[in-house]
C-alpha cells in the first residue's frame, strides 16, 4: 500500500504536470521517444544520452517529464515498424514480429497496431502500478542497509549483469573491472587526495560521466551506422491501417494473456540486466505454450502481439524499481537515465527514495501517461511514422554527431568534455567489435564511487576487521547471492552436460 | 587457425593486459587505504584477461573455461558488428569513420561548432553520402540553425567559439 509521502509526492507531481508546463514536456518526451524507438539502431539509450545536455537548463521535475515521456514511448515506437515493415525498431520487438508482420501482410496491419497500442499503454500502467505498490516497501528496507550492504549490494549487481551478458561472462566480468578503474580516476571521496590524473587538472574530478554515455552510446552508435549505411527499408509496403477498434477489443477480450504478459515484464524487469528482450521473447513463449492452438503462431495470432508488447512496457516500472531504490540501473536505458538524476544533483539510491520521492512520482506518472499518450499518437499517424524509415542513414550520421558534441560540450562548456565524448565513442565501438558487453562498463562507471565508499566506511567502522561483511545477516545474504549469481553459468554447464549424458545414454 | 588470425583474436585482450599492469603499477604512488580498492580491481582484471587469453587456445584447459563462461566449448565465434558472427567491416571502413569524427572534432576546436557544423554536414554528405551540393548544404545550414535556436536562444548556452576565434577550451 502507497504511504502518505508518496501520495504527498503524488499531488506535487500532479500539479507540476498541469500547472508548471510538465504537460509541454511529456509530449515533448513522447514524440522524440516515438521517433527513436521508430528508427532501428538508435533506441532509448541513444535518445536519453543525447537529451541529457539538453535538460541541463530545466527544473529537475521537467526533465523527469522529458525523460519519462521518451521511456514510456519507446517501447511502442519499435512496435510500429515490426509490425509494418518487418523491421523491429528496438530489439524487445523482434517479439512482435512473428504474429505482427504476418497480420500485416493478410491486410490486418490496423487490427496488429490497435492490440500493440492497447497492449503498450496497458502494459505501461501496470509496471507503473507495480513499481509504486512496491516503493513505499523499498524505503522500509533501505533503511536497513549499512556500508557493508550497501557495498554487497553493489557487488552484487555488477555480477548479476556481468553474468547476465548470455555466453559472455567473462568479457562481462572484465568489462565490469575496466568500468570500476575508470570510475577510481580523480578525487578520493575518502582520503581526499587525486588518483590517477597522470598531470591533467582536468581529470581531478574524474573521467565525466555524461560525456562518457554520449559517447558510449550515441558517439558509438553513429560508427555503427556509418558502416550499415543504406536506408532502413527501401520501400513499406502500401499497407492499410484500418480496424484498429478491433485491435484494441481483443486486449479487453484476452486480458488474461494481457495481465501475464504485464507480470512477466515487470518481474523481468526488475532483474538487473535481463532485459526487455528476454521478458518480450519470455511472454511470446509462455503464451505460446499455454494456448490451445499453438499452431496458429507465427502465423498471424493477435496474442502474440498483445503478450510481448505488453510486457515489453511493463518492463520499464520493473526496472525502474533497483535503479531508484539502489542506485543500481536495470538496464542500458536507466543506465543513462541515472546520468540525468546526477546532472541534476541528485544521488541515485536511497536518498533519492527517502528526499526527492516527488522526482520519482513524476516520472512514474510521464512513462504512465507517455505509454497511453505514444500509442494514441502513434496510431493517427502510423502510416506517415513508418516512412520515417525511409530516410537514408548517411543523414542521420551527421546530424546526430553535431547533436552529440554540441550537448557533450554543453554541459560543462568544456572541449575536453566533447574529447572525452570521442574517446568514449571509440571505446564504445570497439567493445561492439571485438564482444565485449557495453553495459557491465556504464554500471561499473556509476556503482565505483558506492562500491569504494562503503567498503571503506565498513572497514573504519569495523576497524580494519573485514569479517564485517560477513557477520551481518543482510551483508552475508547479499554475499550468498552474489556467490549463486557467479555459480550459474557453472550450474548451466553442469545441466547441459547431464543432458548431454542422458541422451547418449541408450 | 593461423598464427596471425590467432594474435589478431588476442590482440584486444593483450591491450587491456598491458593497460591493467599500468594500471596497477601506477596505484602503487597512493597510500595503502587510497590504492587497496583500485589495485584490488585491476588485479582481478588483470586474472580476469589471462583466463581470457587462455581460453583463445585450443587445449583441454582452454575448452574447459570456454564450456564454463561461453556454455560451449567451440572457439568464440568471430565478433562483429553487435556480435553478430561474420558481420565483420574492412578496417579501412572503420577507420573511414572515425576519420569523419576526428575531422569533426579538430574543425569544432579550431573554428568552433557553428562554422564546423555546416563544412563537415556538407563535406560528409556530398563526399560520403553522394548528395548533390545543395541538399548537403541545405542540411548543413539547417542542422546549425536548429541547434543555434535550441542552444543559443532556447536554453542560453553558449556554444565553443573556436581556438582561431580566441575562445578556450
Amino acid at each position: 500500500m502507497a504511504d502518505i509521502a508518496v501520495i504527498d509526492a503524488l499531488q506535487i507531481s500532479l500539479s507540476a504536470l498541469v500547472g508548471s508546463g510538465g504537460a509541454f514536456y511529456l509530449l515533448l518526451g513522447t514524440i522524440v521517444g516515438l521517433v527513436f524507438g521508430i528508427i532501428p539502431g538508435l533506441g532509448g539509450p541513444t535518445a536519453l544520452a543525447l537529451l541529457i545536455p539538453l535538460t541541463f537548463g530545466l527544473d529537475t521535475t521537467a526533465a523527469m517529464f522529458l525523460a519519462g515521456g521518451i521511456m514510456g514511448a519507446i517501447p511502442f515506437g519499435g512496435s510500429v515498424t515490426a509490425i509494418l515493415l518487418n523491421t523491429p525498431g528496438t530489439a524487445p520487438n523482434a517479439a512482435t514480429v512473428f504474429d505482427g508482420y504476418p497480420m500485416t501482410l493478410q491486410g490486418r496491419a490496423g487490427e496488429a497496431l490497435g492490440a500493440a497500442a492497447a497492449a503498450s499503454s496497458l502494459g505501461g500502467i501496470f509496471g507503473i502500478l507495480i513499481l509504486f505498490a512496491t516503493l513505499p516497501l523499498a524505503r522500509e528496507i533501505i533503511l536497513l542497509f549499512s556500508p557493508p550492504e550497501f557495498f554487497m549490494l553493489a557487488v552484487l549487481g555488477l555480477c548479476a549483469i556481468a553474468v547476465s551478458s548470455d555466453g559472455k561472462m567473462l568479457k562481462g566480468l572484465i568489462a565490469a573491472c575496466f568500468g570500476l578503474m575508470i570510475a577510481f580516476v580523480g578525487y578520493d571521496n575518502v582520503g581526499g587526495g587525486v588518483r590517477f590524473d597522470f598531470g591533467f587538472d582536468y581529470l581531478w574530478d574524474g573521467i565525466p560521466l555524461i560525456p562518457s554515455l554520449i559517447g558510449l552510446f550515441a558517439i558509438a552508435q553513429i560508427v555503427s551506422l556509418f558502416l550499415a549505411g543504406g536506408s532502413i527499408t527501401d520501400n513499406p509496403s502500401a499497407v492499410r491501417v484500418s480496424r484498429v477498434g478491433d485491435g484494441v477489443l481483443a486486449v479487453f477480450r484476452n486480458w488474461g494473456t494481457l495481465l501475464r504478459g504485464s507480470a512477466i515484464g515487470a518481474l523481468v524487469g526488475a532483474v538487473p540486466g535481463v532485459g526487455g528482450t528476454v521478458a518480450a521473447f519470455l511472454s511470446y513463449s509462455v503464451t505460446v505454450q499455454t494456448s490451445k492452438e499453438p499452431e496458429t503462431f507465427g502465423k498471424g495470432n493477435v496474442l502474440g502481439v498483445i503478450a510481448p508488447e505488453a510486457s515489453n512496457n511493463a518492463r520499464e516500472g520493473g526496472s525502474l524499481i533497483p535503479t531508484l531504490a539502489f542506485g543500481i540501473p536495470g538496464s542500458a536505458e536507466m543506465a543513462v537515465f541515472l546520468g540525468l538524476l546526477v546532472l541534476h544533483g541528485l544521488q541515485p539510491g536511497p536518498s533519492l527514495l527517502l528526499n526527492h520521492m516527488d522526482v520519482i512520482t513524476s516520472l512514474m506518472l510521464s512513462i504512465a501517461i507517455a505509454s497511453v499518450l505514444a500509442s494514441v499518437l502513434c496510431l493517427m499517424v502510423a502510416r506517415k511514422l513508418a516512412l520515417i524509415t525511409l530516410i537514408d542513414v548517411n543523414f542521420l550520421v551527421p546530424i546526430i554527431l553535431a547533436v552529440s558534441l554540441v550537448g557533450a560540450y554543453a554541459l560543462k562548456s568544456s572541449m575536453y568534455d566533447v574529447i572525452v565524448a570521442v574517446v568514449f565513442g571509440a571505446v564504445g565501438y570497439l567493445m561492439i567489435r571485438f564482444d565485449y558487453p557495453r553495459l557491465p562498463l556504464v554500471i561499473a562507471l556509476f556503482l565505483g564511487e558506492i562500491l569504494e565508499v562503503s567498503y571503506r566506511q565498513s572497514m573504519m567502522i569495523a576497524r580494519g576487521d573485514w569479517t564485517v561483511f560477513f557477520t551481518r545477516p543482510l551483508s552475508l545474504g547479499l554475499f550468498v547471492l552474489i556467490v549463486l549469481s557467479l555459480s550459474v553459468p557453472f550450474i548451466r554447464y553442469l545441466l547441459r552436460r547431464r543432458a548431454a549424458k542422458r541422451a547418449v545414454a541408450p | 587457425m593461423t598464427e596471425r588470425r590467432k594474435f589478431a583474436d588476442a590482440v584486444p585482450s593483450l591491450v587491456l593486459l598491458v593497460v591493467a599492469v599500468f594500471y596497477c603499477v601506477a596505484s602503487f604512488q597512493y597510500s595503502p587505504s587510497a590504492r587497496a580498492m583500485p589495485l584490488g580491481v585491476a588485479t582481478l582484471a588483470l586474472v580476469l584477461v589471462l583466463v581470457d587469453l587462455i581460453s583463445l587456445g585450443e587445449g583441454r584447459i582452454s575448452r574447459i573455461i570456454r564450456r564454463i563462461f561461453q556454455g560451449s566449448g567451440a572457439p568464440a565465434p568471430v565478433p562483429g558488428l553487435d556480435g553478430q558472427a561474420g558481420q565483420r567491416f574492412p578496417p579501412a571502413r572503420e577507420l573511414a569513420a572515425f576519420g569523419w569524427i576526428i575531422a569533426f572534432l579538430l574543425l569544432a576546436i579550431a573554428l568552433g561548432f557553428y562554422i564546423a557544423i555546416p563544412i563537415y554536414v556538407t563535406a560528409y554528405l556530398r563526399f560520403y553520402g553522394g548528395k548533390s551540393v545543395l541538399v548537403a548544404a541545405a542540411t548543413g545550414l539547417g542542422l546549425v540553425a536548429a541547434l543555434y535556436g535550441m542552444f543559443e536562444l532556447l536554453l542560453g548556452y553558449e556554444v565553443f567559439e573556436g581556438l582561431v576565434f580566441g575562445d578556450i577550451m
